[in-house]
């Protein structure tokens, strides 16, 4: 018995010691110059920074959308969500060819043999499992939500955000294993004279490393130009691989939740529509949309944000709700909640915290860019809050509760 | 990022950076499958491990097993391409097409356009052509490179011949 486990362990142990004879393991299989380390360094310096801001901006969203009690949003500057979100669908999109890239380069290492050479190689090489399945499934679902294309058959948010902490303990795990590499090869790098206009042709022909570093520069830079515009206003006629424009929809911007889709088509053309505010307040408020318009009114130039990246920033006017408020005989320092005539659904409602109630800004929207809202843009009111997102700026609103 | 308390032999792993590291991220790791544990499930606001899983690992295995295996393949393919100075243009421009079209390829399916009925802002554009001019671009610049490398390589090939004074 002992003897024959013995005898397996050193028949383990030889196989280990030499690798098979047959590809991919054999020596020499992979030929190409681009395995190797230093385009696999600076691949992964650029993937640190592109993860870095992806994974904090949508941590970002993510509190945003469900604060705990330790984390208050607030409403300015009111352009804030637009650019963090905006860099969240950016950088992951500029992802895409960075990853793939630096996973073609590092391919070889897949097949390593022997595959573990101690303890420490192992858990380096087991965290290499969430971090690229983690990365590639991050990238794509991030890709399929901002297309609107929902094959999985699972709820986005928690599946695509819990990834993202898998993914990034993973890759805490990597960059210390192999941040030396990066010094390797950033102090190995020589001062170029005069670096030529043209990857350098080796032997082989073909791409050199500093070629691929290149393309992958040349893909991202190409990823960004044909998708930022829909945010980046002056960009937006390069939005060629966009799904969104943001000078397109209904009163010149998108729309998310049609009002067909939250099934208000009847309840919001109602002529007996009632804006109703209540809760902590002096008097309970029932006002028409004729009442509405005869209140004094505010405008602003606010953007709408969506969290799948786009935005636009029309002018709104209508109602201030810290104005509202008062007009209620509500206390000052108050959290708010509206409430849509959206009968069911996951976004209808929004609770503001006292900062959004208190900002002069945050409007129940009548008119948008001169004129009344469209149905599907939320007529007859609409919550538009600066630095709030998309996704929580409720349209036909019914009721206002002072909390 | 991580600096390395003692003085190391320059592109010496340190093992107290990765030990820490490793602490660190394995913590990192945990609290993330803590979550999705905790909204593991079928409702509407569920994340069915199952198919989570599936779309994980799978997303792993289609990558390992078949994109690379196919992007090798078609490397070794153009080792033939002659003369020598279109391969690195010829890589250059099937390189970024993958890559465009693997981004435009919701787009040119139109995926969200069943999202929601009479959603008209959704998928706005006129892909097709979009995505074969983003690729018109990229091969007439693989087309510069292969000009710009042809004009290197005669310029290299005349100094070679020239006498020299």
């Amino acid at each position: 018995m002992v003897r024959t486990a013995g005898r397996l362990i050193a028949g383990g142990a030889r196989l280990l010691a030499t690798p098979p004879r047959f590809p991919p393991f054999r020596a020499g299989s992979f030929r190409s110059r681009l395995h190797h380390e230093a385009p696999a360094a600076w691949l992964g310096v650029a993937l640190g920074v592109t993860f870095t801001v992806c994974f904090a901006t949508g941590l970002l969203s993510h509190l945003i959308q469900q604060p705990g009690s330790w984390f208050v949003w607030t409403p300015r500057p009111a352009g804030l969500y637009r650019v963090t979100q905006g860099l969240h669908v950016v950088t992951g999109l500029a992802s895409i060819p960075l990853l793939l890239a630096k996973l073609f380069v590092v391919y070889p290492h897949l097949w390593a043999w022997p595959p573990v050479r101690g303890v420490a190689s192992a858990v380096e090489r087991l965290a290499i499992v969430p971090l690229v399945a983690g990365s590639l499934f991050l990238l794509l679902s991030g890709l399929q939500n901002v297309t609107y294309w929902y094959p999985w058959g699972f709820f986005f948010p928690p599946a695509h955000y819990w990834a993202a902490w898998i993914t990034i303990g993973g890759l805490v795990v990597h960059v210390a294993a192999k941040v030396h590499i990066v010094r390797r090869v950033a102090a190995a790098r020589e001062p170029r004279p005069e670096p030529p206009p043209v990857p350098a042709a080796g032997p082989e022909g073909g791409l050199s490393r500093r070629g691929i570093l290149a393309a992958a520069g040349a893909a991202t830079g190409l990823v960004v130009l044909t998708t930022a515009g829909t945010t980046v206003g002056p960009l937006e006629r390069l939005a060629l691989l966009s799904p969104r424009r943001p000078s397109v929809g209904p009163q010149g911007f998108p729309v998310n939740k049609t009002a067909a889709g939250a099934r208000v088509l009847e309840t919001a053309v109602d002529p007996g529509y009632l804006l109703r505010v209540t809760g902590r307040v002096d008097e309970e408020l029932s006002l028409s949309l004729d009442d509405l318009r005869a209140l004094p009114q505010r405008s602003a130039v606010l953007p709408i944000a969506c969290v799948e990246g786009w935005s636009a920033s029309p002018r709104w006017s209508g109602l201030s709700l810290p104005d509202l408020l008062r007009l209620a005989g509500a206390p000052a320092g108050v959290a708010v909640h509206v409430e849509s005539l959206q009968p069911s659904g996951l976004y209808r409602a929004t609770t503001l915290n006292p900062a959004f109630a208190a900002d002069p800004d945050t409007l129940l929207a009548l008119d948008v860019g001169g004129e009344p809202l469209h149905l599907d843009h939320g007529f007859p009111v609409r919550l538009i809050a600066p630095n709030n997102p998309g996704v929580l700026q409720t349209k036909w609103v019914a009721t206002v509760t002072v909390l | 990022m991580s600096r390395s308390p003692s003085r190391r032999v320059e592109g010496e792993a340190s093992p107290r950076v990765f030990w820490t590291g490793v602490l660190l991220g394995v913590a990192v790791m945990a609290w993330g499958v803590y979550g999705l544990l905790s909204q593991a499930g079928t409702g509407p606001l569920g994340i069915r491990l199952v198919r989570w899983l599936g779309w994980v690992l799978g997303g792993l295995v289609v990558h390992d097993a078949v994109f690379v295996p196919l992007v090798l393949l078609v490397g070794r393919g153009l080792r033939r391409v002659r003369p020598v100075a279109l391969r690195t243009p010829v890589q250059v421009g099937l390189g970024l097409s993958v890559v465009m079209t693997l981004i435009a390829w919701p787009l040119l399916r139109g995926y969200g356009r069943t999202a929601q009925q009479g959603n008209a802002s959704i998928l706005p554009g006129d892909y097709v052509p979009a995505w074969l001019g983003v690729l018109a671009v990229i091969w007439a610049g693989a087309a510069v490179l292969a000009l710009a490398g042809a004009r290197r390589q005669r310029r290299a090939a005349v100094s070679r011949t020239a006498p020299r004074g």
